[in-house]
């Protein structure tokens, strides 16, 4: 019997909120926080965003530091604070932190030097976080774009898992930059108004910003602490679309693959999911690709499904540990969100929850779809 | 329009990077797009849609549009001649 | 195991025909999944089976550099119009992609940017994808490209027949294990043991041929 990877402490800041209070409020709302762009730098206002309610000054100010670091390195210690303080550690503790971002630290290159906004590399707005916390021990930073924290959960688990560590740090980061806003708008895939996942009239997505970290540990090592898991990470499972480098294939090939490895990773079968956390962006291409790939693995009857991506926007390399916070606040709440976003659902993709349903909830599916087709599946599960 | 066409047909290979083609290479009328055209794809239509807006001064508002705009040279040139502001 | 490498200077362009040239989507890659690309197309040159879709194969990529090149060339284009066939190149895992999208590889890929080609990460990152049942072989490339005209670039394939049998069972110990004491044929042993072939940390009595990243005490 594989050893359980808990989950035993998580720490948030998003565009709901900051803190796990405020996002767990905003999320048993269904409140939207797409909004015109507040704080970032950038010329182009056509898009809304899912910004974190917090300047720069006040993040630095809320972190208690005093020389300028990376926007999504601030975002990082307040979440990897608040993570450790629910797990009952000071700082690091010796752990091993890794995190997931693509975007590093290049709102301050961009705006410092903008011909060197491509210098400013991943790691280091990792270890600029990891420094004011404190404590940690070995840091790595992963960055496959949309998949990036998704992945970095499923590495700490597999260290944990292969013995080396009994708990690691693990989730991601990402913050607005003009350098992506632009690139995505160059893509034609953001929508002027805020995102409608599943939507028949959906036209994109809203890029968002986020940084969310969880402590996992082995079960043995999480009670011979004494301490009392919040949930399971149970699966995890990754593969390869194979396909375009921004695009998703038409079946959903990686997203079907990565579903199954999950499932087969946490021994359950598709019928054990209570509520699937859609990657659900709002652009015509992933939802009807991630609708394919989930009749697929899921045959004609569905489990509820939602994209949390109409609350939060889409936080790119922090969706796949902001997206596990939310599938524990669920856990904890027996709360299925609905689909905010929704008018006219599309005939071509599943249909989503349409009115949020309270029931106690067992086994969560939560989806993360990158770039270049890495596309990654987690099962948070109720611990019992 | 001949002058256009050959522009066009030029500043497709350049842009779209199709190192192996001449202009002598692309038919007027083969359609761009799939497997018996030049087999482009959805970003070279990102990518001429860019071209229209830079060099003619034509905005086309999403990459449906383009789809069809784009759907051989001589498609192109017709378009462009009646839209372009420059 | 089998090993490549393309030098400095090489015309990318002349090698892409030399290996084939059958893949016009080639030219419009950034210089780093350029490299990526030939570097496998070499590897597999003489593959049965080749393009068949498959799950065993796993790609893990490494650079210092990631995608900076084609980075510099997106930022260059954002005051005035900026550029979807260059954004979609700056992410260092587009190379995975591209890879992935050439060969029918869907089982797992990884992109990693590492402060300097790092043998003993590289060593340690091809077992742990082991780890993965359905992995029986991996291909790890370092593809470094600062730039259109600077770079560092090989790769390895390794297979499952380049570790010992008993690989699986654990990291500590006795017997088939590859960290700690034992005895280790082929592929990639760390700490103390005998091995034969690649990749070895440690001390190690080895025998045969130890290419690539590599570091030994042995005999």
């Amino acid at each position: 019997m594989e050893r359980r990877i808990v989950i035993t402490g998580s720490g948030v800041v998003s565009a709901l909120g900051l803190g796990k209070a405020a996002n767990e409020k905003a999320f048993a709302q269904g409140l939207r926080a797409i909004a015109p762009v507040r704080y970032l730098k950038t010329s182009l206002l056509d898009f809304p965003v899912g910004e974190v309610p917090a300047s720069d000054d006040e993040l630095m100010r809320l972190c208690g530091v005093s020389e300028r670091i990376p926007r999504g390195s601030l975002l990082s210690v307040l979440a990897l604070r608040e993570a450790l303080s629910e797990a009952g550690f000071a700082d690091g503790a010796g752990m091993p932190l890794i995190s997931g971002t693509t975007v590093g630290g290049m709102d301050l290159s961009e705006a410092s030097f903008p011909e060197f906004s491509s210098l400013h590399d991943c790691g280091a707005s990792t270890d600029a976080a990891a420094d004011v916390v404190g404590g940690f021990g070995y840091r790595t930073t992963l960055s496959t774009a949309c998949s990036s924290a998704a992945n970095a959960l499923a590495f700490g688990a597999r260290l944990i898992r292969s013995g080396l560590v009994k708990r690691v740090v693990a989730g991601g980061a990402e913050s607005l930059s003009d350098y992506h806003l632009h690139g995505f708008a160059s893509l034609m895939i953001l929508d002027r108004e805020p995102c409608r996942p599943f939507d028949l009239g959906r036209a994109g997505l809203n890029l968002g910003e986020a940084a969310a970290f969880l402590v996992l540990e082995s079960e043995e090592a999480a009670l011979e602490r004494g301490v009392k898991p919040l949930a399971l990470l149970e699966g995890w499972g990754n593969a390869c679309d194979a396909y375009h480098q921004t695009a998703s294939s038409e079946n959903g090939e990686g997203a079907y693959l990565s579903m199954l490895k999950a499932l087969e990773s946490a021994g359950l079968k598709s019928s054990d999911i209570d509520y699937v956390n859609a990657h659900g962006t709002g652009t015509p291409n992933n939802d009807a690709s991630e609708s394919a790939a989930l009749r697929r693995v899921f045959g004609e009857v569905l489990p509820p499904v939602s994209s949390t991506k109409a609350l939060s926007g889409h936080t790119t390399s922090a969706s796949g540990s902001l997206e596990a916070v939310f599938c524990m606040i669920a856990l904890k709440e027996g709360l299925i969100p609905a689909q905010q976003g929704l008018s006219t659902p599309d005939p071509a993709c599943i249909l989503p929850v349409t009115e949020s349903l309270h029931r106690p909830l067992r086994h969560i599916l939560c989806n993360s779809f990158g770039f270049g087709g890495n596309d990654t599946s987690l099962i948070i599960g109720r611990y019992e | 329009m001949e002058e256009l066409i050959k522009e066009l047909k030029i500043k497709l290979i350049e842009s779209l990077n199709l190192e192996e083609m001449t202009p002598e290479d692309i038919d007027v009328n083969a359609p761009l797009f799939g497997d018996e055209g030049l087999g482009l794809d959805s970003i070279d239509v990102l990518e001429l849609i860019v071209l229209l807006e830079k060099d003619y001064g034509i905005r086309l508002a999403n990459p449906a549009e383009g789809k069809a705009v784009f759907a051989s040279i001589a498609v192109m040139a017709d378009y462009v001649a009646k839209h372009r502001t420059k | 195991m089998k090993t490549v490498a393309i030098e400095k200077g090489t015309s990318l362009t002349e090698l892409y025909r030399s290996l084939g040239g059958d893949y016009p989507k080639f030219f419009k890659m950034d210089i780093q999944c350029k490299l990526g690309y030939l570097l496998v197309e070499k590897l597999l040159q003489d593959a049965p089976d080749r393009f068949v879709p498959r799950k065993d194969v796993a790609v893990l990529v490494f650079s210092r550099s990631g995608s900076l090149a084609d980075d510099k060339a997106f930022a260059a284009t954002l005051d005035t119009f900026p550029s979807p066939a260059h954004f979609v190149y700056t992410l260092p895992n587009t190379v995975c992609g591209e890879i992935a999208i050439r060969n029918r590889f869907m089982g797992e890929t990884r992109s990693y940017v590492l402060d300097s080609f790092d043998p003993e990460i590289l060593g340690e990152l091809v077992l742990e994808a082991f780890l993965d049942e359905e992995s029986s072989s991996v291909i790890a490339i370092w593809a470094d490209a600062p730039s259109e005209e600077e770079w560092e670039a090989r790769a390895w394939l390794f297979t499952a027949q380049d570790l010992m049998p008993a690989h699986h069972c654990c990291h500590h110990g006795e017997g088939g294990c590859h960290h700690g004491e034992g005895h280790h044929e082929g592929g990639c042993c760390h700490g103390e043991g005998h091995g034969e072939g690649s990749c070895c940390h440690g001390e190690g009595h080895g025998e045969g041929q130890h290419e690539g990243c590599c570091h030994h005490k042995g005999e």
